[in-house]
């Protein structure tokens, strides 16, 4: 598959939304931000069945968690991670994770190239909406 | 039975926040060119004010310094002393991120950045 910009509910985040509905989930929030350069090369365009990144850089930021209304009254879960490029990074590619390190993921998203100048920061907004 | 407007859907924004800091060159012009003033504060318009560090300044340009992640879509103001009459500046920035001329509602002052350091 080419590349191409897509923002993805995976069967992942699906499988946690039900998940956290019981009395007991077993599953965490897919709190964690991550960012990764890898999808253009890959070729890759985010789908559901998604399970990482392409290439990865940076560390997991763990983000702001809120519920905000798209259309009813709080429908959306949005995480909100601000990561910082210690290199020049040409990302490409952002998802959200249970975990600060490998994890179950949650939206998976590519998109067009963003440059970044070390030292730079990436803020990121990613928003579910449960319709 | 399955409804069929039932689901979910994700989104993604993104906001690069630079690292570089900037400095300001700022002249003011305009029939009181030359005259006693006093570069009294710098502000970026979103999120915050921010009083800019920099000595009271009474040439005709000054550099002014902001942090990079104080001035987030370039769009400063900026408030002189001119007279002992406070002006304030609003910068209308330009697509490729320099700062067009601003003025004063009268006319009677203006301000231009002339340079910026990365």
């Amino acid at each position: 598959m080419a590349f191409g910009t897509a923002t993805i509910s995976t069967n992942s985040l699906k499988r946690t939304l039900a998940d956290r509905l019981l009395t007991t989930p077993t599953r965490t929030s897919p709190k964690f931000v991550a960012m990764g350069v890898g999808a253009t090369g890959a070729a890759r365009t985010a789908v559901a069945a998604d399970t990482a990144l392409s290439t990865e850089v940076e560390s997991r930021v763990s983000g702001t968690e809120s519920t905000v209304t798209t259309t009813n009254t709080g429908d959306t879960y949005q995480v909100v991670g601000t990561i910082t490029a210690t290199a020049t990074r040409v990302v490409d590619e952002a998802a959200t994770f249970d975990a600060a390190s490998t994890g179950n993921i949650g939206v998976s998203a590519t998109f067009a190239v963003i440059n970044l100048a070390s030292g730079d920061s990436l803020q990121l907004t990613i928003k579910e909406q449960l319709t | 039975m399955a409804d069929a407007d039932q689901g979910s859907a994700a989104s993604i924004d993104t906001a690069v926040v630079p690292s570089r800091d900037a400095t300001y060159r700022i002249a003011v012009l305009g029939q009181d060119t030359g005259v006693w003033f006093t570069w009294r504060r710098v502000y970026t318009v979103n999120p915050d004010f921010h009083d800019a560090t920099y000595d009271p300044y009474t040439a005709a340009e000054a550099d002014i310094k902001v942090a990079a992640a104080e001035y987030p879509g370039r769009d400063m103001r900026v408030e002189v002393l001119v007279d002992n009459n406070d002006e304030t500046f609003t910068t209308v920035p330009n697509d490729d991120g320099t700062e067009a001329r601003a003025s004063n509602g009268d006319g009677t002052h203006s301000w231009v950045p002339v340079g910026e350091e990365g």
